[in-house]
């Protein structure tokens, strides 16, 4: 589970992301309680509601993203399915059709007749021919579980910077906040966390676009892989017959 | 010119790969079919659970295929060398211009 670390960080951010954004509230509160008597209450009311409009909005974007986290995937756990294509399925077969490759059988070169010419011309480069096409897609099989891997941390990395640039507006909020003078000062550094927001979401929105077109390419590997039945019976869609009554 | 124990010999030995290649794709086939992917480990967008447990069946039902048919061969192998060494003359004029040595 060696992927494990990039969830592990995400969650590390999003508790980051979290403290600051408690921090910002206290710094909020902290200012409008220390503000003179003679700041006018629409000021104040005008901090509150860009508060209350930054907390909304935040509020939405995190249910949505932690649905994105939920859904992105799990890399480890296809990876290790990816393991066993390539270490038990793919290393227990691998080389089997240089095993019974045509010339390493004997029975080739001692017989004549009409079923052994069948043998020797049909027969045994067919089991050949198919057990070398059958070699090669756990390969094909750990391939495209690997490149889901990659895409889905890709995702998940992008994920994370763009959880830091949230957290920079925040933080840079709560310095705004507490060095206003005025209410306009908060009003504007609030505004200017709901700007970090907005960035947030567009860069989820990019980060999920560039992971459907990996998953795409990948589809399309999966496809490929189905349609293909060169070196098998492509008439049956399976293997082909070998000895036949 | 070969020998009915050469030619015996020869069956035996391809009837030997044929096994030998019958047993680890029946081996492949049931390692393969145990590689279960949980759907909450897929990206939700997309479908890449259908197409891998399609693939998933493709390749199981092939190594699947392919264990019984070079098993077969194996077998029919070792038939022709039991026919040929044995003591049942119309079955060993039955094999003439079919298996001949």
């Amino acid at each position: 589970m060696a992927d494990d670390y990039l969830i592990n960080d995400l969650l590390d951010s999003l508790d980051e992301l979290n403290g600051s954004i408690d921090e910002l509230y206290t710094a909020v509160v902290d200012f409008l309680n220390g503000l003179p008597w003679w700041v006018p209450d629409w000021l104040v009311d005008k901090v509150v509601d860009k508060w209350d409009e930054f907390n909304a909005k935040v509020t939405t974007e995190m249910t949505s993203f932690q649905a994105d986290i939920n859904a992105a995937g799990k890399s480890y756990s296809l990876r290790d399915a990816a393991d066993e294509w390539t270490s038990t399925i793919s290393a227990g077969i691998s080389g089997l059709a240089g095993t019974v490759e045509g010339g390493e059988l004997a029975a080739e070169d001692k017989f004549s007749g009409e079923a052994a010419g069948v043998y020797k011309e049909k027969t045994a480069p067919k089991q050949q021919s198919a057990i070398a096409a059958v070699e090669k897609l756990p390969n094909v099989i750990a391939g495209a579980l690997n490149d889901t891997a990659d895409s889905i941390n890709a995702c998940l990395g992008k994920y994370i910077v763009a959880i830091g640039g949230l957290i920079v507006a925040v933080v840079s909020t709560i310095v705004a906040v507490a060095t206003a003078a005025t209410g306009v000062g908060a009003v504007l550094g609030i505004a200017g966390a709901i700007v970090g927001v907005v960035t947030f979401v567009g860069a989820i929105v990019v980060a999920e676009m560039d992971s459907a077109s990996d998953i795409e390419d990948i589809e399309e590997t999966f496809r490929t892989a189905q349609a293909d039945w060169e070196g098998f019976d492509r008439a049956a869609d399976g293997w082909p017959a070998a000895v036949t009554a | 010119m070969t020998t009915l124990a050469q030619a015996a010999g020869a069956l035996e030995a391809d009837s030997g790969l044929w096994s030998t290649a019958s047993t680890e794709l029946k081996t492949a086939a049931t390692a393969a079919n145990g590689v279960v992917i949980s759907d909450s480990d897929w990206p939700v967008r997309g479908t890449l659970e259908v197409y891998y447990r399609d693939l998933q069946d493709k390749v199981v039902g092939l190594l699947k295929g392919g264990s019984t048919e070079t098993g077969d061969l194996s077998d029919y192998l070792i038939e022709i060398r039991d026919t040929l060494t044995g003591t049942d003359q119309a079955a060993k004029d039955a094999l003439s211009g079919l298996w001949d040595f």
